[in-house]
């Protein structure tokens, strides 16, 4: 998956995410080379969501498919490798995603595994780990998907969600709406 | 006894003050007992009753609460609806008796871009009652969709004003304050309402309705029974705001849903709904009234970004007060390596509990700035 950084102008400063820590930067008097970032139509679209979450479509409920309980355990050993690998590094997380199958016919379907199988009280610091686990386990996020990590300025407070299919797929996150995307993850 | 004015008892003695500032004249400003003040604002509005003294023994009882002199207690009592088969037809009759009450006047609404206040303003089109808008409005990017809301109401207004939240942050001119009686935290919402209050004068505005109370009456669990609703309606309305800001101004400001008429209807509409935080209910049922995307979207921004850049901004008016807070009481509180210690957290942090005491801190440092200023 590649990363595409999107700096913030606020506040006289500039914000950018370090593609390899994945931490905040701020720059005081930085002009950034806007004209360099090439953004692909796909990640266009989902940030004109994210900039007008009133054109998004609502969360459709779709019933999960059938999978055996080899499947449900070999989802769960790797939904915990992506929890492992996102704390120790953001680029190894980014990276295990590789070795993700599409089992699922979309985020919806991944989030929703994802939440059922980690306790409530955590999932908010959970975040990346759940987007990078529904990107690589969504049969459609390839083609149709974007994840975003997104800050709350002022605050150091950041956010990961996905826009898949004109939708944000998680119905129990209802914080993204108040942060702004400083890259995308695709 | 209950009260339309904030008045102050003593706890110990049931000595009774209108005017404070009369008691404050002859006491010693180092009776004052910040912790509790901390406590108070931690404990949170719900609970005012259960509020500790912080200047010597006194207490301020505010509108609709009772002081029970034999308890030697506050009594901040909870609604009990009356119950009655309620539908949309009842409703609007409840909203239409509201109403009238303002025959006459010129009534303007509070106008936020959430839910509650879209109501509010849908059902006075509805009626084809004349309004104009007063509210905040900023740029910032977790505020777009209420941005969005906004741009949108505003068309329906006779008048619109809405005002740029960036030179009013919270805990803006802070010195501006005026003078007041007992320590509150809304101090630090001055600058804004002061601002919305102007405009309201320039507009003629003498009614201003607000959305207060949404929260607990769209969103909270509704009982069956009446006796276990939970509403303290006295509490949906901000006293000081009314007394210091709005008041002077000749503006009445109102919590549409602090009315006993609609809380009677929205308990027996809603009698029996579990919790419902993202108020779908609401949404639903007033579909006809408000904006679509309020129907089919919950989205609700925060204010962490907004606060915390009127925290950044006001720092070092906040030393100066509290300097002079040092020097009027000698409390350790407000000393220079106390406050060092306060600011000198990480602020971009968003941990309630650190700004709830930073916010205690500059609330009491304003109060004692304020009563030495004109005093």
């Amino acid at each position: 998956m590649q990363i595409i950084s999107l700096p913030i102008n606020f506040d006289k400063k500039l914000y950018k995410l370090n593609s390899f820590f994945g931490i905040l930067l701020e720059f005081e008097n930085y002009k950034p080379n806007d004209a360099n970032i090439i953004i692909p139509e796909k990640v266009r679209k989902a940030l004109n969501y994210c900039d007008k979450p009133y054109t998004l479509g609502n969360t459709k409920i779709i019933l999960d498919s059938e999978r055996s309980k080899l499947t449900n355990y070999l989802l769960k050993v790797f939904l915990n490798l992506v929890i492992i690998a996102s704390i120790i590094n953001f680029r190894l997380g980014k990276f295990i995603t590789g070795i993700g199958n599409t089992t699922f016919d979309n985020s919806i379907q991944a989030i929703k595994f994802f939440r059922n199988n980690k306790p409530g009280a955590i999932q908010n610091d959970l975040c990346l780990p759940r987007s990078l686990f529904a990107a690589s386990t969504s049969n459609i996020f390839k083609e149709k998907g974007v994840i975003f990590i997104g800050v709350a300025l002022p605050s150091n407070s950041m956010h990961a969600w996905i826009i898949e299919d004109n939708i944000q797929p998680d119905p129990l996150d209802n914080m993204w709406i108040n942060f702004q995307p400083v890259a995308v993850i695709f | 006894m209950t009260n339309n004015k904030s008045y102050y008892i003593n706890i110990n003695t049931g000595e009774r003050h209108k005017d404070f500032f009369g008691f404050l004249n002859s006491t010693d400003l180092k009776y004052i007992n910040p912790e509790n003040f901390e406590y108070n604002n931690l404990i949170g509005v719900l609970k005012r009753c259960e509020a500790k003294p912080i200047i010597g023994d006194f207490i301020p009882i505010h509108k609709g609460m009772i002081w029970d002199n034999l308890e030697k207690k506050v009594l901040d009592p909870m609604y009990i609806p009356n119950v009655f088969v309620a539908n949309i037809e009842v409703f609007l009759n409840a909203a239409a008796s509201f109403f009238e009450e303002f025959k006459g006047k010129k009534i303007g609404v509070q106008l936020s871009g959430g839910l509650d206040s879209s109501i509010i303003i849908g059902l006075l089109k509805y009626f084809q009652i004349p309004f104009y808008l007063v509210g905040m409005i900023t740029d910032r990017y977790e505020f777009r969709t209420e941005r969005y809301i906004q741009e949108i109401l505003s068309k329906c207004a006779i008048e619109s004003a809405l005002i740029d939240y960036e030179n009013h942050l919270p805990l803006s001119n802070l010195d501006e304050v005026p003078k007041h009686q007992y320590p509150n935290m809304l101090v630090n919402n001055y600058s804004s309402n002061n601002a919305m209050a102007l405009e309201c004068k320039r507009l003629g505005v003498k009614v201003l309705l607000t959305g207060k109370g949404g929260d607990n009456v769209f969103a909270e669990e509704i009982p069956l029974k009446p006796e276990k609703c939970t509403w303290i309606p006295q509490s949906f309305g901000d006293n000081w705001l009314s007394e210091m800001i709005y008041e002077p101004c000749g503006i009445e400001i109102i919590s549409f849903y602090e009315n006993t008429g609609i809380l009677d209807s929205i308990y027996n509409l809603r009698k029996g709904q579990k919790e419902d935080n993202s108020k779908i209910w609401a949404r639903k049922y007033f579909k006809d009234f408000i904006p679509q995307e309020l129907v089919d979207y919950t989205y609700c921004a925060d204010f962490w970004g907004i606060y915390i850049s009127g925290l950044l901004k006001a720092v070092p008016q906040i030393k100066q007060l509290c300097k002079k807070a040092f020097d009027l009481t000698g409390n350790n509180y407000f000393s220079d390596n106390a406050i060092e210690a306060l600011l000198n957290q990480n602020l971009l942090n968003v941990k309630k509990e650190m700004y709830q005491k930073i916010e205690a801190r500059i609330a009491l440092a304003v109060y004692l700035n304020s009563i030495n200023k004109q005093s």
